[in-house]
């Protein structure tokens, strides 16, 4: 491994390399730079992006002053009903999918964190997980192929149910990791004190949990929210999402609209995950 | 059965895992706990204990046996079924309820009109000195409020027996005395059985109408506090329940009540048998004597006799304590009050006699 | 050990343990219909004659794996001689994947270093910018990349406008391109694993090395990085993986020249050219890929643990 920065502190006085030392032995030199570096590759592109979002300038490099041209363009320009129709279903499918895959996560992480040992829990494991394990793009092939075979036909539905499937494990890690750090005798205190068992999930274990499965939900909504792959494959012809649509889009050449349809994008993935963020604080301070 | 028993717990065996891998958790535990007692199950940690009062609370299932709870076998019947509640070693508070919806949880899953649930939350509350913090969070209270909120949730229902596992083990010493007391006092007010789960043997003795003593799954012994202390029936109980020399001897002879027993030394002493000791003639046994019982040669007949060479004195403020190699290779440890205590004739390396009244040694079974 | 008997000795009677199998019911359900039998389906189709307007006859043939690995001539009356099309095409997802995890651990261990050396007032912060991107849509990372590097690309028209350059970089439908965006788009990937392990580390350790006169990069080299070994290869697993089978980096900035087998597969479910039968097979080989690297992680002592956590 190279760590380019790691003798560049030899040019320094010796004393304060030494002082530097001792104050903290953990530090190594060069790791702050690399960790800048990190941000900068990870933030560079999507700022500029949303810099060039505001350029008032029809050629695309060239800045000709501040300007909202380009969202008033995706919001009643030409393109406009085609891009609302597309972020219509887009949201209506990331909220049934999210809801739907966050049930029954909820579910399966009942089951298996606190349904003791039972035969088939690796097995169980491995299926709930199956999704993560299989390459995107497989997972497309195969939901294609599926509903091809039974004949179902391809639109609004099949990506409905294709998300579903896909989004499980995604609202499950979170949901699990939560409900492992909660104590069984909540739910025995619950029962002990004479509450029936769906009274001890509803009153007592489920706001437990609660901050796990909000997590788990925004994940799984962020997640059906940004899939392209699998929806390319299944969505038939006629039905697109953000995300296709926006494909479609850019085969033809990056637009300004494009551009801000992604900070528009951008900000919402910030406020979810921002939300998510502020819900496993608050629930981990407790 | 007798009318004054509360709970009676016959022949449970419990077992975790199957087949080759099984281990025994509980094993043939017969109890009988009166109405009203103070009962406590008390033994170091893994002894089955905790398991026990999760099976009369319903939180652990068992394979043989019976449980009947004032005249009826509460054998696979729910927690939520049981009129017995628990206080949880950890409180388990629910967090995101106040202090008097906590209380009133378990009157409120009873279906008892919101009155009574707020009348009888308020009774509660005050029972444990707690008015000003009904509308708290349990997590802006101490250890020792949640202790109490704790206590007066389980009570709230009025449960025929409550079962209280380990409560005090989380708080700090100062409190923990102090509980002690309150919890005696409460039982005592409100005529109700405890059945009290700790690993701490003085916590035992003082609170305690009766201690059951459990080791490996296991009863060793059930009784009063003084019963236990002066008179343990085994090896284990002596050992466990406060400070005791054990001496391994041999026993020679068995006849009219009384052994002859055999040192590792060679010495020969001989003691009366309690009556069920487990002790046979050619088997080994051990002598328990507890340090504050023995004295430093005072020359006093019909009393066993040891000597050996001081190794070790330390002193602890109102007595002092020395450590006594005898002969044959024992090693005892006497406690010596501030008027015995002479630090010239018990200094390191001083030889010295040491005398028991033969009353005050046990002879036990292994 | 009977069924029965395995029931009445459980451990404890958990108050929700009773309706395990009722609230399993609809992720295995919903899995097993709608992911597991999706997965046998393709391996059938992986063995089916292919149909020219898209689609299969129902007829067993070896043909689609044939036609991945093998060169019967334009008429399929040659001897067969190795394909080396496909072959190629495989071996340069798992090059570029295998160089995206590089990169990404080269620039990922010192940022998670970093943010886990921080105190823990600022250490959420930075936790959080790492995170922030991981939730950004993919296709939108990928879209940005392509308009940075551009060949009129704001990169190039600042380095032209500085003078750094006379002609413009050209960047995209390269293997460079395709580079940038698999590990622009994988890098909070290795970072938070990475993260997660160095956080655990004991830094104790490092204090009694240096007590025992080691220097600061022996330590890092001997002490620190075998302790986070399994964070790393947590990292590496689920950078590489997503990466062997990318289809956004390598069609949006790599182009017609730079295929990986995500866009050969792609390729063959579009239009009435496609092929599915091939397509199915060439997802099983990736799959197949994918689940062998799975497997021999879950030999490894840090993949045994991460199923002892989660698994039972």
């Amino acid at each position: 491994m190279v760590f380019p920065d790691s003798l560049g502190d030899k040019s320094e006085t010796g004393q304060r390399v030494v002082k530097k030392s001792l104050r903290d032995i953990r530090d190594y030199i060069g790791f702050f730079p690399m960790t800048v570096l990190c941000l900068i590759l990870l933030y560079g592109p999507l700022i500029i992006v949303m810099f060039y979002s505001f350029n008032d300038s029809q050629s695309i490099t060239i800045w000709g002053g501040f300007s909202l041209r380009w969202y008033e363009e995706v919001f009643f320009g030409v393109e406009s009903p085609k891009f609302k129709k597309a972020a219509f279903n887009s949201f209506t499918i990331a909220l049934m999918a999210a809801t739907t895959s966050t049930v029954i996560a909820t579910c399966a992480a009942v089951a298996m964190i606190r349904g003791g040992a039972f035969r088939g829990k690796g097995l169980t494991f491995g299926l709930i997980n199956l999704p993560l394990m299989v390459p995107e793009i497989v997972t497309a092939v195969a939901t294609l192929i599926f509903f091809s075979t039974i004949g179902f036909r391809a639109g609004y539905a099949t990506i409905l149910v294709a998300h579903i499937a896909f989004c499980i494990p995604f609202a499950y890690l979170p949901i699990a990791a939560r409900l492992q750090g909660i104590d069984e005798s909540y739910e025995e205190a619950a029962v002990d004190l004479y509450a029936s068992r769906s009274r001890a999930f509803f009153q007592v274990l489920m706001p437990l949990m609660l901050p796990g499965i909000i997590s788990g939900f925004l994940l799984a909504f962020v997640i059906s929210l940004d899939d392209f792959i699998i929806t390319n494959f299944v969505k038939g012809a006629g039905v697109e999402t953000l995300p296709t649509a926006i494909f479609g889009a850019v085969k033809q050449g990056i637009k300004p609209n494009i551009m801000a349809i992604s900070t528009l994008l951008l900000f919402l993935s910030i406020v979810i995950v921002t939300l998510s963020y502020l819900f496993n604080r608050s629930g981990s301070r407790s | 059965m007798n009318d004054d028993t509360a709970i009676s717990i016959r022949d449970v065996t419990k077992y975790y895992g199957s087949g080759a891998d099984a281990v025994r958790a509980l094993h043939g535990i017969d109890i009988s706990i009166r109405h009203n007692e103070f009962f406590t199950l008390l033994g170091p940690s893994g002894c089955g204990k905790t398991t026990l009062l999760r099976t009369i609370g319903g939180f652990e299932d068992f394979q043989q046996g019976e449980i009947i709870l004032y005249g009826e076998s509460i054998k696979g019947l729910p927690a939520n079924k049981r009129p017995v509640n628990t206080v949880f070693q950890h409180y388990a508070l629910f967090p995101h309820m106040t202090i008097v919806d906590n209380i009133g949880f378990g009157l409120k899953m009873l279906g008892k009109p919101e009155q009574e649930i707020r009348r009888r939350s308020h009774e509660m509350l005050e029972l444990v000195k707690l008015e000003e913090f009904a509308q708290r969070k349990p997590d802006q209270l101490s250890g020792g409020q949640q202790q109490r909120v704790a206590l007066a949730r389980a009570l709230a229902p009025a449960p025929k027996v409550l079962l209280l596992d380990e409560p005090l083990s989380a708080l700090d010493l100062k409190l923990r005395q102090a509980m002690r007391h309150e919890l005696r006092h409460i039982q005592e007010a409100l005529a109700m059985t405890f059945i009290f789960v700790t690993h701490d043997q003085q916590e035992a003795l003082t609170m305690s109408d009766r201690i059951a003593v459990m080791s490996k799954g296991e009863l060793q012994q059930i009784g009063p506090p003084e019963d236990i202390y002066n008179n343990p029936s085994n090896v284990f109980v002596a050992d466990f329940i406060g400070e005791t020399n054990l001496v391994p001897v041999t026993i020679r002879q068995i006849s009219d009540g009384q052994a002859r027993c055999v040192l590792d030394g060679g010495e020969t002493i001989t003691l009366n048998v309690a009556a069920g000791a487990e002790i046979r003639e050619g088997g080994r046994a051990s002598l328990s004597i507890r340090p504050e019982h023995m004295e430093v040669c005072p020359e006093e007949s019909g009393s066993v006799q040891f000597s050996g060479t001081v190794t070790e004195r330390v002193f602890l403020g109102n007595d002092a304590q020395i450590v006594v190699e005898t002969a044959g290779g024992a090693t005892l440890i006497a406690r010596l009050q501030l008027e015995q205590w002479n630090p010239a004739d018990t200094g390191h390396g001083k030889r010295v006699g040491i005398s028991v009244k033969s009353d005050f040694v046990k002879l036990l079974a292994h | 050990m009977t069924n029965l008997r395995d029931n009445r000795t459980n451990q404890h009677v958990g108050v929700f343990a009773g309706l395990r199998n009722t609230l399993l019911l609809p992720s295995w359900l919903v899995i097993s219909v709608f992911a597991l039998a999706p997965l046998a389906i393709m391996l059938v189709y992986s063995f089916l004659t292919k149909e020219f307007r898209g689609g299969v006859i129902w007829e067993f043939t070896l043909a689609a794996y044939d036609q991945f690995f093998l060169d019967r001539g334009l008429f399929g009356d040659e001897s067969p001689k190795i394909e080396w099309t496909y072959i190629n095409i495989f071996w340069r997802s798992v090059w570029q994947a295998s160089l995206a995890t590089v990169i990404c651990l080269v620039i990922g261990f010192p940022t998670a270093y970093y943010i886990a050396t921080r105190p823990a007032s600022t250490r959420n912060i930075w936790l959080f910018m790492i995170t922030v991107p991981y939730w950004v849509n993919l296709l939108i990372r990928t879209v940005s990349m392509k308009f940075l590097i551009r060949d009129n690309g704001p990169i190039n028209e600042w380095l032209l406008a500085a003078g750094m350059i006379s002609e413009p970089i050209h960047l995209i439908n390269t293997p460079i391109a395709v580079q940038l965006g698999l590990f622009y788009s994988y890098l909070p990937f290795m970072v938070l694993p990475l993260y997660a392990a160095i956080e655990r580390y004991n830094f104790s350790l490092s204090e009694a090395a240096a007590d025992l006169y080691a220097g600061k990069w022996f330590t890092l080299w001997h002490i620190i990085i075998p302790s986070v070994k399994p964070g790393i290869v947590a990292g590496c697993i689920l950078v590489f993986i997503p990466s062997l089978g990318a289809f956004l980096a390598p069609d949006l900035l790599g182009g017609a020249k730079n295929f990986m087998i995500g866009s050969l597969i792609e390729e063959q479910f579009k239009g009435t050219a496609g092929n599915w039968p091939f397509g199915a097979a060439a997802s099983m080989i990736l799959l197949s890929t994918v689940l062998l690297i799975l497997m021999w992680y879950s030999r490894t002592p840090s993949g045994t643990k991460a199923k002892r956590d989660n698994g039972s």
